[in-house]
């Protein structure tokens, strides 16, 4: 075999690797051949001597597949997590500042039940105004159904106003119920969501820890 | 002889070949040859290596119309060839431990 066949063959067979790769290592068995042959050797005994192409790609391929420098044997055996010292340090920061740690747990808590609280207060107003706009309804057809008397005791203006001003009151406490509904959703998804987002924040704190 | 123990010695040959002056691969498994078995396939992950940790340097130079790469010892390399004097021996204690003479002045071990 050639210098030339050999080089061919060797590019051939490492054709898989990265071409710099590759150029290497084909400079390296180039350089050994030309040494020999510049030392009196004959081509073909020159590349005969730098081994069988077979064996050449097994180890290169055997020597891409180890580490070029192993790593200590100490690292093995290094503890992973926190040391000693850190544990100490979170331990003794806990002691010392305890109080100012329960004083932020403190005001988180009252945090909560406060907006818990807003929350209540303004169900319990949206109620309350509910009941008071639907006894206006009532109120409103109570006038209406009055109304008739007037008519029947030869007072029809009396009846008049009293049908208007029933008619009045029962459209304005039905404008104002269908506003309350729309406020009392909007109520409902605001704290559903606000609460909701709450927890999804405590949870991913604690899933930090 | 043992691969792992070969294998070190291998890196601690290489260096001594070129502990007082720069060589060349083949000259270099030329030098070593007469006292371990070398190849091109063994020299070369050695040199890598060995480059790898800042023990050798290497450059090219012409020669004969072609790129010729000459290895140079670095102070890393020189250290790691003091301290395999030093750890030979510690060898040399453990071999006369393991080669003593037992009562009956039979060689123990071999």
């Amino acid at each position: 075999m050639t210098r030339s066949e050999f080089e061919a063959s060797l590019r051939m067979r490492l054709q898989d690797l990265p071409v710099s790769e590759t150029d290497r290592y084909v400079e390296f068995y180039m350089e050994m051949i030309n040494d020999r042959i510049d030392e009196g050797m004959d081509e073909g005994s020159a590349v005969a001597a730098v081994g069988h192409l077979d064996d050449i790609e097994a180890r290169i391929r055997s020597e891409r597949m180890q580490p070029l420098v192993s790593r200590p044997m100490n690292n093995n055996n290094r503890r992973r997590g926190l040391s000693g010292g850190a544990i100490a340090a979170i331990i003794i920061g806990c002691i010392i500042f305890s109080p100012l740690l329960l004083g932020l747990l403190g005001l988180a808590i009252g945090l909560v039940f406060g907006l818990f609280g807003l929350v209540f207060g303004l169900f319990v107003s949206v109620i309350a105004i509910y009941i008071s706009f639907y006894a206006l309804t009532a109120a409103g057809f109570g006038l209406m159904v009055i109304s008739i008397f007037p008519f029947t005791t030869g007072r029809p203006a009396n009846g008049v106003f009293l049908l208007g001003a029933g008619f009045f009151l029962c459209g304005i406490s039905i404008l104002i119920i269908m506003a309350m509904n729309r406020l009392l959703a909007l109520i409902f998804r605001g704290s559903g969501r606000m609460f909701s987002a709450m927890g999804a924040r405590f949870s991913r704190g604690g899933g930090a820890r | 002889m043992d691969i792992q123990l070969k294998r070190g010695l291998l890196d601690v040959c290489v260096l001594a070949s070129i502990k007082s002056s720069d060589s060349y691969g083949y000259r270099m498994i030329k030098d070593i040859k007469p006292y371990l078995d070398i190849s091109e396939s063994t020299l070369y992950p050695i040199l890598r290596r060995l480059e790898s940790v800042g023990m050798i340097t290497v450059r090219s130079e012409e020669f004969n119309g072609r790129l010729r790469k000459y290895y140079h010892i670095t102070p890393a390399g020189k250290k790691r060839l003091s301290d395999f004097s030093q750890e030979w021996k510690e060898m040399d204690a453990i071999y006369q431990y393991v080669t003593r003479e037992d009562d009956e002045g039979d060689k123990v071990g071999i």
